[in-house]
């Protein structure tokens, strides 16, 4: 009887401690739970909104320069950067809020970059989803540089526009705010019209001396 | 070393390691234990978390809920729920508020709360919680354990708040999830072990491997003397006596320790 109950634990064994390396071998779970749940801070399990400031920076969050794609696109008008991920209720809130500001056509889990239009001016809008496999490095490296607050949770909203920096030159000057940020589908519609005002204020003012080769 | 010192020192160790993420260490596996992923110095993931994001609004993913569960399994294969007694950092932590705990016990509203044959009955709000609140609500509507945790609050919101002044506001479930915290705290200072008892979804995890684990306590029962000093300490108020394999046992070994006639032991298999 005790023979048996051995065999039987140690199958049972056996079973739980394969299964757990194929599943670390032959999946990305490991890397899935550290990107999703362990390196991006669970704002709903921190009962926590981060605090909005529109205030706009020169300084990227991790000290890395700005990505050509986004020098290149700085030529056509402020762009806006829109992140998001899997399983995240602020995200899902927002999602509907973005899509129709921008009067976007979007999916909500692929990653999508096109022109949107603000006042009938020229946005260059990208759309990072990053749980979406087939977002490109780049896109997904500007979530670091952008998190201006060091909150690194989602969702995260990025306007990128141009700016006079005390050494005489014309940089990429921007801003992020994070979550829901608001209590309701008006208030958020004002605070990013706000916001785009003061990014196409901001890129008026300062396109004349902008080039994006320097 | 005394017995109970070695736990001690193995619940610090693993507390510690558990809150190695300042130094870099931020790994993408879950804790078999209870612990929170928001506290900024975790290093590993909550498996409630992984649980509930693999079941997000009917989203299965079915390897965000293996994974834990074989993390879980594995250890409660060999140890059953030791990993609560000997690991966990809130059993730690009730391992300090349990000694008032016990003090109360004298008072008799608190003797008659622990003598209430319905104290055993809701010893089963563990399960109702894991499959209520970690897995039905969250399918259907949305996150909801992660979002009134009482554990997530003391470890993940209260630091956060601390290293982080002026840079951020309270959400929707700060308030709620604030009186949870004060009823947790009034639970642990009064009930020995209480969240382990009656709360913890983690512990329901691990609870029925205590029925098949490698590791568990034995009583001689034909040698017993019913004296019952092993059922007056256990930190779970177990009838330890008449236990087999109690699904409730934290392996804390206190029972060992204390039976006069050294008839409760470790088992292996």
């Amino acid at each position: 009887m005790k023979k048996r109950y051995i065999v039987s634990f140690g199958i049972a064994l056996l079973i739980c401690f394969s299964s757990f390396g194929a599943l670390i071998v032959f999946t990305d779970i490991y890397n899935e739970v550290k990107s999703s749940i362990v390196d991006v801070i669970c704002l709903s399990c921190l009962k926590l909104n981060p605090k909005t400031s529109m205030d706009f920076t020169f300084e990227t969050a991790n000290g890395k320069a700005h990505p050509n794609f986004i020098l290149e696109n700085l030529s056509k008008g402020p762009i806006f950067l829109h992140y998001s991920e899997d399983d995240c209720p602020a995200c899902d809130i927002m999602f509907p809020v973005i899509k129709q500001f921008f009067n976007l056509e979007l999916q909500k889990e692929k990653s999508y970059y096109t022109i949107a239009k603000f006042r009938n001016q020229t946005v260059p809008y990208f759309y990072i989803y990053l749980d979406d496999k087939d977002t490109s490095d780049q896109w997904l490296n500007t979530f670091y540089l952008y998190d201006k607050d060091h909150i690194q949770g989602l969702p995260m909203f990025t306007v990128v526009s141009l700016g006079y920096e005390h050494g005489g030159d014309i940089k990429p000057y921007y801003t992020t705010i994070y979550s829901a940020f608001k209590d309701n589908l008006e208030q958020r519609i004002q605070l990013l019209t706000e916001l785009m005002d003061e990014a196409f204020r901001l890129y008026n003012e300062n396109k004349a001396g902008y080039n994006h080769h320097h | 070393m005394k017995f109970q010192i070695k736990r001690l020192w193995s619940q610090i160790l693993v507390a510690i390691s558990a809150n190695l993420g300042p130094l870099g260490l931020k790994t993408g596996f879950c804790f078999p234990f209870f612990y929170c992923n928001a506290c900024p110095a975790a290093t590993s993931a909550c498996p409630l978390r992984s649980i509930e994001k693999s079941v997000y609004k009917t989203n299965f993913s079915w390897s965000l809920l293996v994974y834990p569960l074989l993390i879980l399994g594995f250890f409660g294969t060999i140890t059953g729920r030791a990993i609560c007694g000997w690991a966990c950092p809130i059993g730690l932590l009730q391992r300090g508020t349990g000694k008032v705990a016990k003090k109360l016990k004298k008072y008799s509203i608190i003797k008659k709360i622990g003598k209430n044959k319905l104290e055993l009955y809701f010893r089963y709000t563990k399960y109702f919680i894991l499959f209520g609140l970690v897995i039905l609500t969250t399918a259907l509507i949305g996150f909801m354990f992660t979002d009134i945790c009482p554990v997530g609050f003391l470890t993940g919101t209260i630091p956060t708040l601390i290293l982080n002044p002026g840079k951020f506001i309270f959400g929707f479930y700060f308030w709620p999830a604030f009186i949870i915290l004060v009823l947790f705290l009034i639970l642990i200072f009064t009930v020995e072990r209480g969240w382990c008892r009656y709360f913890c979804p983690v512990g329901a995890i691990l609870a029925p491997f205590n029925k098949i684990s490698f590791l568990h306590v034995e009583v001689d029962k034909k040698n017993c003397i019913k004296c019952n000093v092993c059922s007056i300490n256990c930190p779970m108020g177990i009838d330890v006596p008449n236990m087999v394999r109690d699904p409730e046992c934290i392996l804390c070994g206190k029972c060992v320790d204390v039976c006069p006639k050294k008839i409760i032991f470790y088992k292996g298999l």
